[in-house]
Protein backbone atom coordinates (compact mmCIF):
# COMPACT_ATOMS: atom_id res chain seq x y z
CA UNK A 1 0.00 0.00 0.00
CA UNK A 2 2.90 2.31 0.79
CA UNK A 3 4.50 1.59 -2.59
CA UNK A 4 1.18 2.22 -4.27
CA UNK A 5 0.72 5.57 -2.57
CA UNK A 6 4.19 6.48 -3.83
CA UNK A 7 3.00 5.93 -7.37
CA UNK A 8 4.37 2.40 -7.86
CA UNK A 9 1.69 1.02 -10.17
CA UNK A 10 3.24 -2.48 -10.23
CA UNK A 11 2.29 -3.02 -6.59
CA UNK A 12 -1.35 -2.80 -7.67
CA UNK A 13 -1.08 -6.26 -9.28
CA UNK A 14 0.14 -7.70 -6.00
CA UNK A 15 -2.63 -6.00 -4.04
CA UNK A 16 -5.37 -7.28 -6.35
CA UNK A 17 -3.83 -10.75 -6.57
CA UNK A 18 -3.77 -11.02 -2.79
CA UNK A 19 -7.15 -9.55 -1.89
CA UNK A 20 -9.53 -9.96 -4.84
CA UNK A 21 -10.58 -13.48 -3.81
CA UNK A 22 -11.07 -12.76 -0.07
CA UNK A 23 -13.12 -9.68 -0.86
CA UNK A 24 -15.16 -11.54 -3.45
CA UNK A 25 -15.87 -14.23 -0.85
CA UNK A 26 -16.91 -11.63 1.72
CA UNK A 27 -19.38 -9.91 -0.60
CA UNK A 28 -20.60 -13.15 -2.17
CA UNK A 29 -21.54 -14.56 1.24
CA UNK A 30 -23.09 -11.29 2.37
CA UNK A 31 -25.23 -11.08 -0.79
CA UNK A 32 -26.49 -14.64 -0.68
CA UNK A 33 -24.47 -15.73 -3.69
CA UNK A 34 -24.96 -12.86 -6.15
CA UNK A 35 -21.57 -13.18 -7.75
CA UNK A 36 -21.80 -10.38 -10.33
CA UNK A 37 -22.89 -7.85 -7.70
CA UNK A 38 -20.17 -9.13 -5.39
CA UNK A 39 -17.57 -8.58 -8.15
CA UNK A 40 -18.87 -5.01 -8.64
CA UNK A 41 -18.52 -4.33 -4.93
CA UNK A 42 -14.97 -5.72 -4.97
CA UNK A 43 -14.16 -3.17 -7.66
CA UNK A 44 -15.83 -0.38 -5.65
CA UNK A 45 -13.79 -1.37 -2.61
CA UNK A 46 -10.48 -1.26 -4.49
CA UNK A 47 -11.37 2.11 -6.01
CA UNK A 48 -12.16 3.45 -2.56
CA UNK A 49 -8.85 2.02 -1.29
CA UNK A 50 -6.97 3.89 -4.02
CA UNK A 51 -8.82 7.13 -3.47
CA UNK A 52 -8.80 7.31 0.29
CA UNK A 53 -5.70 8.53 2.09
CA UNK A 54 -6.64 7.33 5.54
CA UNK A 55 -4.24 4.36 5.59
CA UNK A 56 -1.26 4.92 7.86
CA UNK A 57 1.91 2.87 7.23
CA UNK A 58 2.46 0.30 9.95
CA UNK A 59 -1.25 -0.10 10.64
CA UNK A 60 -2.57 -3.65 9.98
CA UNK A 61 -3.80 -3.67 6.40
CA UNK A 62 -6.49 -6.37 6.46
CA UNK A 63 -8.75 -4.74 9.09
CA UNK A 64 -8.43 -1.42 7.26
CA UNK A 65 -9.33 -3.07 3.95
CA UNK A 66 -12.30 -4.95 5.37
CA UNK A 67 -13.50 -1.82 7.16
CA UNK A 68 -13.75 -0.22 3.72
CA UNK A 69 -15.43 -3.35 2.36
CA UNK A 70 -17.97 -3.27 5.21
CA UNK A 71 -18.70 0.39 4.41
CA UNK A 72 -19.13 -0.44 0.72
CA UNK A 73 -21.53 -3.25 1.66
CA UNK A 74 -23.47 -0.89 3.95
CA UNK A 75 -23.74 1.72 1.19
CA UNK A 76 -24.90 -0.95 -1.24
CA UNK A 77 -27.57 -2.17 1.20
CA UNK A 78 -28.66 1.39 1.85
CA UNK A 79 -28.97 2.12 -1.87
CA UNK A 80 -30.74 -1.18 -2.48
CA UNK A 81 -33.39 -0.44 0.15
CA UNK A 82 -34.08 2.94 -1.42
CA UNK A 83 -33.96 1.92 -5.08
CA UNK A 84 -35.44 -1.45 -6.06
CA UNK A 85 -32.94 -3.54 -8.04
CA UNK A 86 -33.46 -3.20 -11.74
CA UNK A 87 -34.42 -6.05 -13.96
CA UNK A 88 -31.08 -5.57 -15.73
CA UNK A 89 -29.09 -6.30 -12.58
CA UNK A 90 -31.07 -9.42 -11.91
CA UNK A 91 -30.62 -10.58 -15.49
CA UNK A 92 -26.91 -9.94 -15.23
CA UNK A 93 -26.61 -11.95 -12.06
CA UNK A 94 -28.58 -14.74 -13.64
CA UNK A 95 -26.57 -14.64 -16.86
CA UNK A 96 -23.17 -14.59 -15.23
CA UNK A 97 -23.72 -17.26 -12.63
CA UNK A 98 -27.18 -18.45 -11.81
CA UNK A 99 -25.85 -21.02 -9.37
CA UNK A 100 -24.35 -20.23 -6.00
CA UNK A 101 -20.88 -21.28 -7.21
CA UNK A 102 -18.73 -24.39 -7.26
CA UNK A 103 -20.67 -25.67 -4.32
CA UNK A 104 -23.46 -26.44 -6.79
CA UNK A 105 -21.50 -29.45 -7.90
CA UNK A 106 -21.14 -30.68 -4.35
CA UNK A 107 -23.47 -33.19 -2.81
CA UNK A 108 -24.73 -30.76 -0.20
CA UNK A 109 -25.44 -27.95 -2.66
CA UNK A 110 -28.94 -27.43 -1.33
CA UNK A 111 -27.69 -27.10 2.22
CA UNK A 112 -25.02 -24.62 1.16
CA UNK A 113 -27.66 -22.50 -0.54
CA UNK A 114 -29.67 -22.60 2.65
CA UNK A 115 -26.62 -21.37 4.53
CA UNK A 116 -26.36 -18.45 2.09
CA UNK A 117 -30.02 -17.58 2.51
CA UNK A 118 -29.76 -17.83 6.28
CA UNK A 119 -26.68 -15.57 6.39
CA UNK A 120 -28.42 -13.03 4.18
CA UNK A 121 -31.41 -12.92 6.50
CA UNK A 122 -29.31 -12.09 9.56
CA UNK A 123 -29.22 -8.49 10.80
CA UNK A 124 -26.31 -6.48 9.40
CA UNK A 125 -24.10 -6.40 12.49
CA UNK A 126 -24.28 -10.17 13.06
CA UNK A 127 -23.86 -11.02 9.38
CA UNK A 128 -20.76 -8.86 8.90
CA UNK A 129 -19.17 -10.09 12.14
CA UNK A 130 -19.76 -13.73 11.24
CA UNK A 131 -18.44 -13.27 7.71
CA UNK A 132 -15.33 -11.47 8.89
CA UNK A 133 -14.66 -14.26 11.38
CA UNK A 134 -15.52 -17.38 9.41
CA UNK A 135 -15.36 -16.10 5.82
CA UNK A 136 -12.40 -13.74 5.89
CA UNK A 137 -10.63 -15.51 8.78
CA UNK A 138 -9.99 -12.32 10.73
CA UNK A 139 -9.09 -12.62 14.40
CA UNK A 140 -11.42 -11.18 17.04
CA UNK A 141 -9.04 -8.25 17.58
CA UNK A 142 -8.90 -7.60 13.84
CA UNK A 143 -12.71 -7.62 13.63
CA UNK A 144 -12.88 -5.17 16.53
CA UNK A 145 -10.44 -2.89 14.66
CA UNK A 146 -12.36 -3.32 11.41
CA UNK A 147 -15.75 -2.49 12.85
CA UNK A 148 -14.37 -0.02 15.40
CA UNK A 149 -16.21 -1.69 18.25
CA UNK A 150 -14.92 -3.11 21.56
CA UNK A 151 -13.69 -6.70 21.66
CA UNK A 152 -16.56 -7.63 23.97
CA UNK A 153 -19.07 -6.43 21.38
CA UNK A 154 -17.43 -8.62 18.74
CA UNK A 155 -17.68 -11.64 21.05
CA UNK A 156 -21.31 -11.00 21.88
CA UNK A 157 -22.19 -10.43 18.22
CA UNK A 158 -20.44 -13.66 17.27
CA UNK A 159 -22.27 -15.55 19.99
CA UNK A 160 -25.65 -14.11 19.12
CA UNK A 161 -25.03 -14.34 15.35
CA UNK A 162 -24.03 -17.99 15.64
CA UNK A 163 -27.09 -18.72 17.78
CA UNK A 164 -29.44 -17.03 15.31
CA UNK A 165 -27.82 -18.70 12.31
CA UNK A 166 -28.08 -22.10 13.97
CA UNK A 167 -31.72 -21.42 14.71
CA UNK A 168 -32.43 -20.34 11.13
CA UNK A 169 -30.70 -23.37 9.70
CA UNK A 170 -32.62 -25.56 12.11
CA UNK A 171 -35.89 -24.04 10.91
CA UNK A 172 -34.88 -24.43 7.28
CA UNK A 173 -33.88 -28.03 7.84
CA UNK B 1 -24.85 -28.34 14.49
CA UNK B 2 -21.85 -27.26 16.57
CA UNK B 3 -19.79 -24.09 16.09
CA UNK B 4 -17.14 -25.85 14.04
CA UNK B 5 -19.67 -27.26 11.60
CA UNK B 6 -21.35 -23.90 11.33
CA UNK B 7 -18.03 -22.18 10.58
CA UNK B 8 -17.31 -24.87 8.01
CA UNK B 9 -20.71 -24.30 6.38
CA UNK B 10 -20.06 -20.55 6.09
CA UNK B 11 -16.59 -21.24 4.76
CA UNK B 12 -17.92 -23.69 2.18
CA UNK B 13 -20.45 -21.17 0.90
CA UNK B 14 -17.78 -19.63 -1.31
CA UNK B 15 -17.73 -18.27 -4.85
CA UNK B 16 -15.62 -19.61 -7.67
CA UNK B 17 -12.20 -17.95 -7.48
CA UNK B 18 -11.73 -14.92 -9.77
CA UNK B 19 -10.84 -15.93 -13.30
CA UNK B 20 -7.76 -14.47 -15.09
CA UNK B 21 -10.19 -12.44 -17.22
CA UNK B 22 -11.83 -10.96 -14.13
CA UNK B 23 -8.42 -10.25 -12.64
CA UNK B 24 -7.27 -8.46 -15.80
CA UNK B 25 -10.53 -6.50 -16.10
CA UNK B 26 -10.32 -5.32 -12.50
CA UNK B 27 -6.68 -4.32 -12.93
CA UNK B 28 -7.53 -2.36 -16.08
CA UNK B 29 -10.15 -0.37 -14.18
CA UNK B 30 -7.93 0.20 -11.16
CA UNK B 31 -4.81 1.21 -13.11
CA UNK B 32 -6.68 4.27 -14.27
CA UNK B 33 -7.30 5.22 -10.65
CA UNK B 34 -3.66 5.02 -9.57
CA UNK B 35 -2.13 8.47 -9.20
CA UNK B 36 0.94 8.84 -11.34
CA UNK B 37 4.05 10.48 -9.88
CA UNK B 38 4.53 13.97 -11.26
CA UNK B 39 7.71 15.37 -12.72
CA UNK B 40 8.24 17.37 -9.52
CA UNK B 41 8.10 14.25 -7.41
CA UNK B 42 10.49 12.39 -9.69
CA UNK B 43 12.90 15.31 -9.51
CA UNK B 44 12.64 15.32 -5.71
CA UNK B 45 13.41 11.61 -5.56
CA UNK B 46 16.56 12.11 -7.61
CA UNK B 47 18.19 14.33 -5.01
CA UNK B 48 21.82 13.52 -4.23
CA UNK B 49 24.12 14.35 -1.31
CA UNK B 50 26.94 16.25 -3.04
CA UNK B 51 26.37 19.93 -3.76
CA UNK B 52 26.77 19.75 -7.56
CA UNK B 53 24.09 17.11 -7.80
CA UNK B 54 22.09 19.05 -5.28
CA UNK B 55 22.24 22.14 -7.51
CA UNK B 56 21.38 20.02 -10.53
CA UNK B 57 18.40 18.53 -8.76
CA UNK B 58 17.31 21.99 -7.57
CA UNK B 59 17.41 23.19 -11.17
CA UNK B 60 15.46 20.12 -12.24
CA UNK B 61 12.95 20.82 -9.50
CA UNK B 62 12.46 24.42 -10.60
CA UNK B 63 12.14 23.31 -14.22
CA UNK B 64 9.61 20.66 -13.26
CA UNK B 65 7.62 23.14 -11.15
CA UNK B 66 7.66 25.56 -14.07
CA UNK B 67 6.45 22.92 -16.50
CA UNK B 68 3.61 21.92 -14.16
CA UNK B 69 2.24 25.46 -14.40
CA UNK B 70 2.11 25.29 -18.19
CA UNK B 71 2.82 27.87 -20.86
CA UNK B 72 -0.65 29.42 -20.49
CA UNK B 73 0.24 30.76 -17.06
CA UNK B 74 3.55 32.32 -18.11
CA UNK B 75 2.12 33.81 -21.30
CA UNK B 76 -1.08 35.23 -19.79
CA UNK B 77 0.77 36.65 -16.78
CA UNK B 78 3.35 38.29 -19.02
CA UNK B 79 0.60 39.73 -21.23
CA UNK B 80 -1.23 41.23 -18.25
CA UNK B 81 2.03 42.59 -16.85
CA UNK B 82 3.03 44.14 -20.19
CA UNK B 83 -0.33 45.88 -20.54
CA UNK B 84 -0.31 47.13 -16.96
CA UNK B 85 3.36 48.12 -17.27
CA UNK B 86 2.55 50.18 -20.33
CA UNK B 87 -0.25 51.83 -18.35
CA UNK B 88 2.13 52.56 -15.52
CA UNK B 89 4.32 54.73 -17.73
CA UNK B 90 1.42 57.13 -18.07
CA UNK B 91 1.20 59.51 -15.15
CA UNK B 92 -2.54 60.03 -15.18
CA UNK B 93 -4.60 58.54 -12.38
CA UNK B 94 -6.65 56.32 -14.69
CA UNK B 95 -3.58 54.49 -15.92
CA UNK B 96 -2.33 53.88 -12.41
CA UNK B 97 -5.79 52.63 -11.68
CA UNK B 98 -5.30 50.02 -14.43
CA UNK B 99 -2.23 48.78 -12.60
CA UNK B 100 -4.41 48.40 -9.54
CA UNK B 101 -6.77 46.22 -11.57
CA UNK B 102 -3.92 44.18 -13.03
CA UNK B 103 -2.23 43.26 -9.73
CA UNK B 104 -5.10 41.18 -8.35
CA UNK B 105 -5.71 39.80 -11.83
CA UNK B 106 -2.19 38.36 -11.65
CA UNK B 107 -3.05 36.97 -8.21
CA UNK B 108 -6.18 35.39 -9.68
CA UNK B 109 -4.17 33.83 -12.52
CA UNK B 110 -1.60 32.59 -10.03
CA UNK B 111 -4.24 30.82 -7.96
CA UNK B 112 -6.05 29.36 -10.95
CA UNK B 113 -2.86 27.93 -12.46
CA UNK B 114 -1.02 27.12 -9.26
CA UNK B 115 -3.62 24.93 -7.60
CA UNK B 116 -5.08 22.70 -10.25
CA UNK B 117 -5.11 19.62 -8.06
CA UNK B 118 -8.15 17.87 -9.46
CA UNK B 119 -7.32 18.37 -13.09
CA UNK B 120 -3.58 17.70 -12.84
CA UNK B 121 -4.05 14.42 -10.90
CA UNK B 122 -0.47 14.37 -9.68
CA UNK B 123 0.69 13.01 -6.39
CA UNK B 124 2.46 15.98 -4.88
CA UNK B 125 -0.77 17.91 -4.80
CA UNK B 126 -2.16 15.21 -2.58
CA UNK B 127 -0.19 15.21 0.58
CA UNK B 128 2.31 12.52 -0.37
CA UNK B 129 5.43 14.47 -1.27
CA UNK B 130 8.83 13.85 0.39
CA UNK B 131 9.18 17.43 1.71
CA UNK B 132 6.18 18.76 3.56
CA UNK B 133 3.14 19.96 1.63
CA UNK B 134 3.75 23.39 3.12
CA UNK B 135 7.26 23.51 1.64
CA UNK B 136 6.00 22.50 -1.76
CA UNK B 137 3.07 24.91 -1.66
CA UNK B 138 5.29 27.74 -0.50
CA UNK B 139 7.81 26.94 -3.24
CA UNK B 140 5.06 27.18 -5.79
CA UNK B 141 3.66 30.37 -4.27
CA UNK B 142 7.17 31.84 -4.25
CA UNK B 143 7.74 30.88 -7.86
CA UNK B 144 4.43 32.30 -9.00
CA UNK B 145 4.43 35.50 -6.97
CA UNK B 146 8.11 36.08 -7.69
CA UNK B 147 7.51 35.80 -11.39
CA UNK B 148 4.45 38.05 -11.33
CA UNK B 149 6.08 40.74 -9.23
CA UNK B 150 9.39 40.58 -11.09
CA UNK B 151 7.84 40.85 -14.54
CA UNK B 152 5.61 43.72 -13.47
CA UNK B 153 8.36 45.63 -11.72
CA UNK B 154 10.94 45.17 -14.48
CA UNK B 155 8.50 46.41 -17.08
CA UNK B 156 7.37 49.34 -14.98
CA UNK B 157 10.90 50.47 -14.19
CA UNK B 158 12.06 49.89 -17.74
CA UNK B 159 9.18 51.78 -19.26
CA UNK B 160 9.39 54.64 -16.78
CA UNK B 161 12.95 55.30 -17.95
CA UNK B 162 14.70 53.69 -14.98
CA UNK B 163 13.58 56.54 -12.76
CA UNK B 164 14.96 55.67 -9.32
CA UNK B 165 12.53 58.00 -7.57
CA UNK B 166 9.56 56.21 -9.12
CA UNK B 167 10.75 52.77 -8.02
CA UNK B 168 9.24 52.68 -4.51
CA UNK B 169 5.87 53.70 -5.95
CA UNK B 170 6.21 51.06 -8.63
CA UNK B 171 6.99 48.42 -6.04
CA UNK B 172 4.05 49.33 -3.86
CA UNK B 173 1.62 49.77 -6.73
CA UNK B 174 2.39 46.29 -8.03
CA UNK B 175 2.91 44.48 -4.81
CA UNK B 176 0.09 45.84 -2.62
CA UNK B 177 -2.94 44.61 -4.58
CA UNK B 178 -1.09 41.44 -5.63
CA UNK B 179 -0.36 40.48 -2.03
CA UNK B 180 -3.85 41.45 -0.89
CA UNK B 181 -5.40 39.35 -3.67
CA UNK B 182 -3.32 36.26 -2.88
CA UNK B 183 -3.69 36.65 0.88
CA UNK B 184 -7.46 37.09 0.74
CA UNK B 185 -7.78 34.15 -1.65
CA UNK B 186 -5.70 31.93 0.63
CA UNK B 187 -7.82 32.84 3.62
CA UNK B 188 -11.08 32.34 1.77
CA UNK B 189 -9.94 29.07 0.20
CA UNK B 190 -9.91 27.47 3.65
CA UNK B 191 -13.69 27.62 3.54
CA UNK B 192 -14.46 27.00 -0.14
CA UNK B 193 -12.90 25.66 -3.38
CA UNK B 194 -9.82 27.63 -4.39
CA UNK B 195 -11.10 28.71 -7.79
CA UNK B 196 -14.32 30.07 -6.29
CA UNK B 197 -12.33 31.91 -3.62
CA UNK B 198 -10.07 33.50 -6.25
CA UNK B 199 -13.06 34.55 -8.35
CA UNK B 200 -14.88 36.08 -5.38
CA UNK B 201 -11.81 38.01 -4.28
CA UNK B 202 -11.19 39.40 -7.73
CA UNK B 203 -14.83 40.33 -8.33
CA UNK B 204 -15.05 42.04 -4.93
CA UNK B 205 -11.84 43.91 -5.66
CA UNK B 206 -13.10 45.10 -9.07
CA UNK B 207 -16.42 46.15 -7.53
CA UNK B 208 -14.58 48.13 -4.89
CA UNK B 209 -12.46 49.85 -7.53
CA UNK B 210 -15.53 50.62 -9.64
CA UNK B 211 -17.32 52.09 -6.62
CA UNK B 212 -14.29 54.22 -5.78
CA UNK B 213 -14.07 55.45 -9.36
CA UNK B 214 -17.76 56.24 -9.46
CA UNK B 215 -17.75 58.15 -6.18
CA UNK B 216 -14.54 59.98 -6.99
CA UNK B 217 -12.58 58.25 -4.27
CA UNK B 218 -10.05 56.69 -6.65
CA UNK B 219 -7.45 59.35 -5.80
CA UNK B 220 -7.74 58.39 -2.15
CA UNK B 221 -7.41 54.71 -3.03
CA UNK B 222 -4.02 55.27 -4.64
CA UNK B 223 -2.85 57.65 -1.94
CA UNK B 224 0.30 56.61 -0.05
CA UNK B 225 -1.74 55.87 3.07
CA UNK B 226 -4.18 53.64 1.23
CA UNK B 227 -1.35 51.89 -0.56
CA UNK B 228 0.48 51.26 2.70
CA UNK B 229 -2.75 49.96 4.22
CA UNK B 230 -3.34 47.63 1.26
CA UNK B 231 0.25 46.40 1.39
CA UNK B 232 0.03 45.79 5.13
CA UNK B 233 -3.33 44.02 4.90
CA UNK B 234 -2.04 41.87 2.03
CA UNK B 235 1.13 40.92 3.89
CA UNK B 236 -0.82 40.05 7.05
CA UNK B 237 -3.42 38.02 5.13
CA UNK B 238 -0.65 36.14 3.31
CA UNK B 239 1.29 35.49 6.52
CA UNK B 240 -1.82 34.23 8.34
CA UNK B 241 -2.68 32.09 5.33
CA UNK B 242 0.78 30.54 5.29
CA UNK B 243 0.75 29.91 9.05
CA UNK B 244 -2.56 28.05 8.84
CA UNK B 245 -1.71 26.45 5.50
CA UNK B 246 -0.71 22.93 6.70
CA UNK B 247 -4.05 22.43 8.42
CA UNK B 248 -5.95 23.46 5.32
CA UNK B 249 -3.81 22.18 2.47
CA UNK B 250 -6.31 19.44 1.50
CA UNK B 251 -9.12 21.97 1.12
CA UNK B 252 -6.83 24.44 -0.59
CA UNK B 253 -5.85 21.84 -3.16
CA UNK B 254 -9.43 20.87 -3.87
CA UNK B 255 -9.22 17.53 -2.06
CA UNK B 256 -12.45 16.70 -0.28
CA UNK B 257 -11.53 13.42 1.37
CA UNK B 258 -10.00 13.33 4.86
CA UNK B 259 -6.30 12.54 5.06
Amino acid sequence: MEALSNGDASSLDELVLRYQAPLLGFFYRALAGHRATAADLVQDTFIRVLRTRSYRPGRPFRPWLFAIAANVLRSHRHAATRVPSSAGDELLDAAVDPRPGPEASAADAAFTRQVGAAIASLPEEYRVTLLLRFGADLSLAEIAATLEVPLGTVKSRLFEGTRRLRELLGNLA
Amino acid sequence: MNDEELAGAIHDFAPAPPTPTEFAALLAVLRYQVRRPSEVRVALQQRRRDWISHLQSAALLVAAQSRVLGWGFWASSAAVAVLAGLAFTQTSLTHRFIVYVAGPLLAYLAVVFGFRAERARVIEYEFACPPSPRQLTLARLGLILGYQAAVGLCLSVLLSGADVAAMPTAVVLWLAPLLLGVGATLGLSFAMPTLRAATIVYVVWLTLLALCARTGLDANLISPAALALTLGAGAIALAVGIIFLPRHVPALLGHREPF
